[in-house]
């Protein structure tokens, strides 16, 4: 077996080669010196890869999340998530889990969710007396429910490279994420009563005030149910759910009178440099899968951790611990473009259902995000609120054992996550 | 030099946006005609795949330009400085080595291309693969002239890494 491209791969991304790059120039090497094809395939599989209708959905669900932002649909989701939360102790804690698992339903990357909260929420809980740092903790961590809520990047991207169902995916990560969602809650509940936070509202609210705060946010909420429903009964595949989801963000903003025709540009500017970052590394990636196939790793892969272990719960256990070494070196998404072809044909060997572990695998690798050494949610949430990475890790460490115990929970409880796919599919 | 670049940074944006624009109006084009209309269109699927290559190859240069793709410093920034040097050098060559010769290959491409027609809307591949070409030949001028002094295309930074 030629394991030059392998050495190339991790040389090159030890030496700071952005990681699209590297795993190119790996590919590319695999075609150059092995001599069995044309290297311009490897431009012909790069190329390929933008030709896929089901990715098309990276670029316009991004989008309408951006569109939501100018759209006045952020503010009204989080004016709902007040009403029905505010009165509580720690109430604004309250409303930034549960506005990340309402926005989720729209849009689905946890970097722009939680750069939007440190820039919107966190400087209101510090108002009221919260700590910075277990602001930004909880901004950091409940950013992670918006990736499990479909739609999300992380699955779209999995479904992609481990041919698995994406519309499976996104009814797979309903259930597993209103259960993140709870368990949030339920901790920073008990958090704020330990810090004894203020509520960020003086009484309860009543429930014509909720009633109104619902009709403002109604519209919003809808965007969520039409994509569930819509790909559910196959109306529609995720992609063309992402576009419709795009047009509707947009109308609800001219309707609400907030979105203007200047900010078009710069939605599409933020859509384009966002999508073209993510999807360099998938058509890296499909170059390099040239070699990976070739050569049969992911099947050597299988074999020599089947040999390991043939027990289900045993593998999935060995395979988390890997993916959070993995997740310490290289990016969540370019770590889940390079590790699932691989993993998804050990897990189908032993008889894990692939869209049960696209959900396992989704939240690990955004885990990630929160804990050191690499954690991009954590830099981002840091950067905009101004706190040191040490205060951070100190606030977060009940966080962190949350998130571990919904990730085993999750990982050994398949029925959380294939409960409702296989409820509709079949 | 300022020139130069203020001109990529609207050219590539002009081409980015655009073509994304297009390309959300054929999606959405593809699920009007197949519900309204008795003939559903075909050509849309094939417009929004040939505009996302253009949008991920320009924008992936502006990416480039702007030094905003996802890299792993970690390592590299806990070596000594003298190390930190070779590292970056190094680096720069492989980037400046791949980029170059995937301009070439996307020459080649484009040269097999003219013959070979997208099968709805009669397209040449040629305007495929020129978006590769296009922004892999800028890359390299970029990593080139970055050996002489970095930064030189690099332009303003923007906050786009934030919205992923």
């Amino acid at each position: 077996m030629d394991f030059l491209p392998i050495v190339i791969l991790l040389v090159t991304i030890a030496l700071g080669v952005p990681v699209a790059l590297a795993i190119g120039a790996a590919g590319l090497s695999f075609f150059v010196f092995s001599g069995s094809m044309p290297p311009e395939l490897f431009i012909q599989r790069m190329v390929s890869v933008t030709h896929s209708f089901p990715l098309l959905a990276v670029p316009l669900f991004v989008m309408t999340g951006v569109v939501m932002n100018y759209a006045g649909i952020t503010r009204r989701m989080m004016g709902f998530a007040e009403a029905m939360t505010g009165h509580w102790v720690g109430g604004l804690a309250q409303v930034n889990v549960l506005l990340s698992t309402l926005l989720g339903g729209v849009a689905g990357s946890a970097n722009a969710d939680a750069a939007m909260q440190a820039k919107v929420l966190v400087p209101e809980m510090s108002r009221r007396g919260y700590d910075r740092a277990f602001s930004s903790v909880v901004t950091a961590s409940s950013s992670i429910i918006s990736v499990i809520i479909p739609p999300g990047i992380g699955l779209i991207l999995y479904g992609f490279m481990g041919d698995v169902s994406i519309g499976k995916l996104f009814l797979a990560g309903i259930v597993p994420g209103i259960l993140l969602c709870a368990a949030m809650m339920g901790l920073v509940a008990f958090m704020a009563h330990r810090l004894k936070l203020k509520p960020a509202l003086a009484r309860r609210t009543t429930w014509e005030e909720r009633a109104t705060a619902l009709r403002g946010a109604s519209l919003a909420l809808m965007v969520p149910v039409g994509i569930v429903v819509g790909i559910r009964f196959g109306f529609f595949t995720p992609t063309e759910a992402g576009a419709m989801a795009a047009l509707f963000a947009a109308i609800v903003g001219v309707l609400y009178r907030e979105l203007k025709v200047r900010h078009a540009w710069t939605i599409l500017q933020q859509t384009t440099q966002a999508t073209a970052i993510v999807l360099l590394v998938i058509c890296a990636a499909n170059g390099f899968g040239y070699y990976m196939t070739w050569e049969q790793i992911p099947s050597a892969v299988a074999a020599a951790m089947l040999a390991l272990t043939e027990n289900p719960y045993l593998l999935l256990l060995i395979i988390n611990l890997l993916l959070i070494l993995a997740g310490m070196f290289i990016e969540g998404s370019a770590a889940l473009i390079l590790l699932t072809p691989i993993l998804v044909p050990v897990i189908s060997k032993v008889g894990v259902d692939p869209v049960h572990f696209g959900i396992v695998m989704v939240l690990n690798l955004t885990i990630a995000g929160v804990t050191p050494p690499l954690g991009t949610l954590m830099f981002t949430t840091c950067a905009i609120t101004g706190v040191s990475i040490a205060d951070f890790i100190k606030a977060a460490l009940p966080f962190y054992a949350l998130l571990f115990a919904m990730l085993l929970v999750l990982t050994f409880v398949p029925a959380l996550s294939l409960w409702l796919p296989n409820l509709s599919f079949n | 030099m300022k020139q130069i670049r203020n001109f990529l940074d609207s050219a590539e944006g002009i081409v980015t946006n655009i073509a994304m624009a297009v390309l959300l109006g054929s999606v959405l084009w593809g699920v009007l005609t197949r519900y309204v209309t008795a003939k559903p269109a075909v050509w849309t699927t094939e417009l929004s795949g040939i505009l996302f290559t253009w949008v991920v190859f320009i924008g992936a240069l502006t990416a480039f330009r702007k030094n905003q793709h996802i890299r792993v410093s970690l390592l590299v920034d806990s070596l000594p400085l003298p190390a930190q040097r070779i590292a970056r050098i190094l680096s720069d060559l492989v980037v400046l080595s791949f980029v170059g010769y995937s301009a070439w290959l996307s020459f080649i491409m484009m040269g097999k291309g003219a013959t070979r027609m997208s099968p709805v809307m009669d397209i040449p591949f040629s305007y495929v693969y020129l978006a590769p070409f296009i922004a892999f030949s800028i890359m390299t001028l970029g990593a080139l002239l970055d050996i002489f002094s970095p930064g030189l295309l690099a332009g303003k930074d923007e906050d786009a890494a934030e919205v992923l």
